[in-house]
């Protein structure tokens, strides 16, 4: 047998190594090494989700109702995944607005409102009770099979009763544990680390007694299902009928549990350190949900086998098996599990439960009074600990009465049920807070007052009716003798377990409520800025402050003395040269805080006293001005006006700019052609007068009659020779203008090229006689004909050849030849050769060579340019190649002609 | 990606445990003396813990890569 020395020298030797485990792990945090800041440590310490409930309940549930207790810890594992997506989210939030607690992330979301902040807390604190409860339950039941505790009902008195020391002792437990950090944003490292190890060594002990059950007393799995098959108890395999409705309302549950109980919202955002431990433990906590549920079934089983029904409380078979097997130091060890099951879940329970309240209700009440917070403001740190202390207190204290007055005859998991239930009352508001902007306060304020009073009617109402605290005919007639309002069946709904009765209603008026109030109502400005950081939390960057639309003043010393009050003097002056630092300017130079400060001094409060106690705080220091909702879409809109303006005046300007380049570079074109039409102008009259004026001179020298008959002939020639000169200019300026223009038309024919070449040498053949040059021609093409305008083609090939005549000194050579796919017809002359810095201009117009050999300039200079454009044509090209005194001119004309204008000429129609 | 590849596990996952599929393998079977519907829902779970794991792994990797 146990003895009792034994049981209590183990409990305390227990609790002592969790305390020095947790002291040991503060003193490494001091020093900057932080132990529990490890992915493992942070998945682990999620598992305070298994209670007493799973280590005690599960199996009790088992025994009747098979495999589905393992719906609470599927629901888990099943959104375990999606972590990523709603934790992370929710996490991010929460450490950039120094949330809290849960009741504190929805005050918050709702423009930090204190009401909620109150209804939630209270709500919770009741909701949580018959939780902690089943803690203390558990813990009693198994003192209970072990001998050490009696209990009997007829001459209770709780100063004799061990649940009510056990339950005092967890207390001051908690207190000692809980309450030393007065900042409740500051992760509490030892609490994280005890509440890990505690995870740890709460599976190691189920899993030793399971592995004890199924493989000692029993031969393994198969065996142990056999036997227990054989005994008719295989109804415990299958789901039946009800079951399966259970199954999938009761997953959904646990994985709103999972999230949203305060004490897991603690554990999962309050004390997680890096988003990226998430990662972990969306594997691992499921891993150890399936491992510390893996013998559960097993274990009810042995204990319906092993013990006649009714004699042992299925609740207790994990320790009542080995006790009754004598394997004592298994079931110490078991009974140890149970209780680390039991009081992390306590310690970290009330400890959110704590600090939930007193920073939404106590501080709000304390900080609202002007005279009390002036009284009170140098004192309000101590206050504010001892309140919580109280309330831990106070929390245990009441779920041991809620134990022995009414969970007294309750299952541990119908228990614990109840407390799931009132927290999935805080998913609509939550879920709705982080993904629709447009959810409001009233609308979450009315949605969590309908479930409230759905799961209080629908789950305790009944409870209080069986301990006799309520008229019980409303059990069987319906609220005010209304059939369809009977707790257990609302409309008349029958066929779902209480509790999934409770869960759908509760939560379907909740959620239906909560949107359509939000549709039909306004919200706040302030309302409407925290929607847009919860919802766009991850657009925001790091710096929720300037995210904020604020006007009000407050001076800065004011602030100063604010935060000293709460965080001490060095902290508050670390905290303001951190800001300062971070923005880059001096701390001293200015009167008047600007928002950003504000919003920062109210956030580090927030950490402390939660944030409607901080909003009342500041804004007693602060003269806000409240600014509607107008005036806030006001601004966005005039901003957003502003914006496109902008963005209009931007592309418009840009275009403007193009405009006046394009303008730019027409007026430059047009200045040039300008100046070339002015030399032009110029350059052809100067060309006319030279005619003009030795048509006149020999003119007035005809008038004279004493003249004799041959000189008039002569002059005469001349005056003649002239005309043609000019009306041969006159023809060219002419011909150059259509080209220019792209007017002129060519006459397009089948030609053969040598012969046209041949006829060319012969009509110049006199001028080169009468000049003693030699013409050499060569003429080598295989097409017999070309697409060609002869007229204007022969006319280049003269200009080239008069041209070579007036340069050449002994000799041309005329060539006619293919190469690739044109005809090249080629001039070349001995003469002086062009200078190089003159070769770019030879085929502008009115180019004349300066070192003509006769005085006269011969030609207009406007042969070239006019061959150059008739090549260009038909669709070739004139070039030149001028070296120690060899000039080559040459044609290229393409074999097969495009007949097309050359592009720059099509421009100018 | 990896959102989406997390979403994809927990639909599975729901598919997998809940109603119909569950009528599968909630039958009165037993496979090597223990209970078919036992035996599924831990296969289940374990399959899609080690989803998330190897999800996790996957994607952490490659983002470290980049």
């Amino acid at each position: 047998m146990l003895s009792r020395e034994w049981i209590i020298a183990a409990t305390f030797c227990y609790l002592g190594l969790l305390i020095a485990l947790a002291w040991y792990t503060e003193r490494e945090a001091a020093k900057g090494k932080s132990r529990s800041a490890h992915p493992w440590v942070y998945a682990l310490s999620l598992a305070v989700y298994c209670t007493a409930w799973t280590y005690f309940g599960s199996v009790g549930r088992a025994s009747t109702n098979g495999l589905e207790f393992l719906t609470i810890y599927i629901g888990p594992c099943l959104i375990a995944p999606l972590w990523w997506i709603i934790l992370r989210k929710t996490i991010r939030i929460s450490k950039a607005l120094k949330i809290t607690s849960i009741a504190d992330f929805i005050s918050s979301r709702y423009g930090k409102s204190a009401h909620l902040g109150i209804l939630v807390s209270i709500f919770c604190i009741i909701g949580i009770l018959p939780y902690i409860s089943i803690q203390i339950k558990g813990i009693e039941n198994s003192l209970e099979v072990l001998n050490l505790a009696e209990f009997s009902q007829s001459d209770f008195n709780f100063w004799n009763d061990t649940a009510f020391y056990v339950a005092l002792g967890l207390a001051g437990f908690t207190i000692f544990f809980g309450t030393r950090n007065l900042d409740a944003t500051l992760r509490h490292e030892g609490l994280v680390m005890a509440v890990t190890f505690e995870s740890v060594f709460k599976l190691l002990a189920f899993l030793a007694i399971g592995i004890f059950i199924t493989f000692f007393l029993f031969d393994g799995l198969g065996d142990l299902f056999t036997q227990a098959s054989a005994a008719g108890l295989d109804r415990l395999f299958v789901l039946n009928g009800d079951a399966v409705s259970d199954w999938f309302w009761l997953g959904l549950l646990s994985m709103v549990a999972v999230m949203f109980l305060p004490r897991q919202f603690h554990m999962a955002v309050i004390e997680n350190t890096s988003e990226k431990h998430i990662d972990t433990a969306m594997w691992l906590f499921p891993l150890y949900l399936i491992l510390i549920n893996l013998f559960v079934l097993p274990i009810a089983l042995a204990g319906l086998l092993l013990f006649p029904s009714g004699t042992v409380n299925p609740d207790t078979f994990l320790l009542a098996i080995p006790m009754s097997k004598n394997a004592h130091g298994l079931a110490l060890l078991g009974y140890l599990g149970g209780f680390a099951a039991a009081t992390s879940m306590i310690i970290v329970s009330t400890i959110s439960l704590s600090t939930m309240l007193s920073n939404n209700l106590i501080m709000p009440i304390l900080v609202s009074n002007r005279r009390l917070q002036d009284r009170l403001r140098t004192r309000l740190p101590q206050i504010l600990a001892w309140t919580r202390r109280g309330i831990i207190l106070s929390i245990i204290l009441l779920a041991y009465f809620y134990f022995r007055k009414l969970g007294n005859n309750a299952t541990l998991v119908s228990t614990g049920l109840i407390s799931f239930v009132a927290v999935a009352q805080l998913a609509p508001s939550i879920l709705g807070g982080i993904y629709w902007k447009n959810g409001s306060k009233l609308g979450a304020i009315l949605g969590l007052w309908t479930g409230i009073l759905v799961w209080f009617f629908t789950l305790i109402l009944p409870i209080l009716i069986q301990n006799g605290y309520w008229d019980p005919s409303v059990l069987s007639q319906g609220l005010f003798g209304i059939v369809w309002l009977k707790p257990t069946s609302l409309f008349g709904m029958e066929g779902m377990s209480s509790i999934t009765h409770a869960f759908f209603f509760s939560v379907f008026f909740n959620t239906l409520i909560y949107a359509g109030v939000s549709l039909f109502t306004h919200q706040t400005s302030r309302e409407h800025n925290q929607a847009l950081i919860f919802v766009d939390i991850f657009k925001l960057g790091d710096n929720p402050d300037r995210s904020t639309i604020w006007r009000g003043q407050a001076t800065q010393e004011a602030l100063q003395n604010l935060l000293e009050t709460f965080l001490g003097k060095k902290k508050a002056q670390k905290a303001m040269e951190k800001f300062f630092q971070s923005k880059g300017i001096p701390a001293n130079e200015r009167r008047w805080a600007d928002p950003e400060l504000v919003n920062y001094c109210q956030r580090l409060l927030s950490g402390h006293i939660g944030s409607a106690a901080a909003r009342i705080m500041i804004e007693s220091i602060v003269n806000e001005e409240e600014i509607s909702m107008e005036e806030v879409m006001g601004i966005l809109r005039e901003t957003q006006e502003l914006k496109n303006l902008n963005l209009e005046l931007k592309s418009k300007s840009k275009a403007l700019q193009k405009a006046s380049e394009n303008l730019q570079e027409a007026n430059e074109a047009l200045k040039i052609s300008d100046m070339l039409k002015d030399e032009f102008i110029s350059t052809v009259t100067h060309e006319m007068k030279t005619p003009i004026t030795s048509i006149r001179a020999f003119s007035e020298i005809l008038q004279d009659e004493s003249i004799q008959e041959e000189d008039k002939k002569r002059f005469l020639q001349i005056i003649i020779d002239e005309t043609d000169r000019m009306t041969r200019l006159i023809d060219q300026v002419l011909d150059l203008e259509r080209f220019d223009s792209g007017r002129q038309k060519l006459n397009f024919e089948r030609v053969s090229l040598s012969e046209l070449v041949e006829s060319s040498i012969s009509s110049m053949a006199q001028v080169f006689s009468d000049k003693n040059i030699r013409l050499i021609s060569r003429i080598s093409t295989s097409q017999n004909t070309l697409f060609l305008d002869e007229d204007r083609i022969k006319q280049v090939i003269l200009n080239l050849l008069s041209n070579a005549a007036k340069f050449a000194k002994s000799e041309v050579r005329l060539s006619v030849f293919e190469s690739a796919d044109q005809v090249i017809v080629e001039v070349l002359d001995d003469g002086l050769g062009i200078p190089e810095e003159d070769q770019p201009f030879v085929f502008d117009k009115f180019f004349q060579a300066k070192n003509q050999t006769s005085k006269k300039p011969v030609g207009s200079g406007l042969g070239l340019a006019i061959s150059k454009k008739i090549a260009e044509y038909h669709g070739g090209q004139l070039r030149l190649e001028s070296k120690k005194g060899k000039t080559r001119f040459w044609m290229e004309i393409p074999l097969e002609t495009s007949f097309k204008v050359p592009q720059n000429q099509v421009a100018h129609e | 990606m990896k959102k989406q590849a997390l979403i994809f596990v927990f639909i599975l996952g729901f598919a997998l445990l809940n109603y119909p599929i569950l009528l599968l393998y909630n039958t009165p079977k037993s496979i090597a003396g223990i209970p078919a519907s036992f035996l599924f829902i831990f296969l289940w779970l374990l399959v899609l813990t080690g989803l998330t794991f190897f999800t996790v792994k996957k994607f952490n990797k490659s983002s470290d890569a980049e």
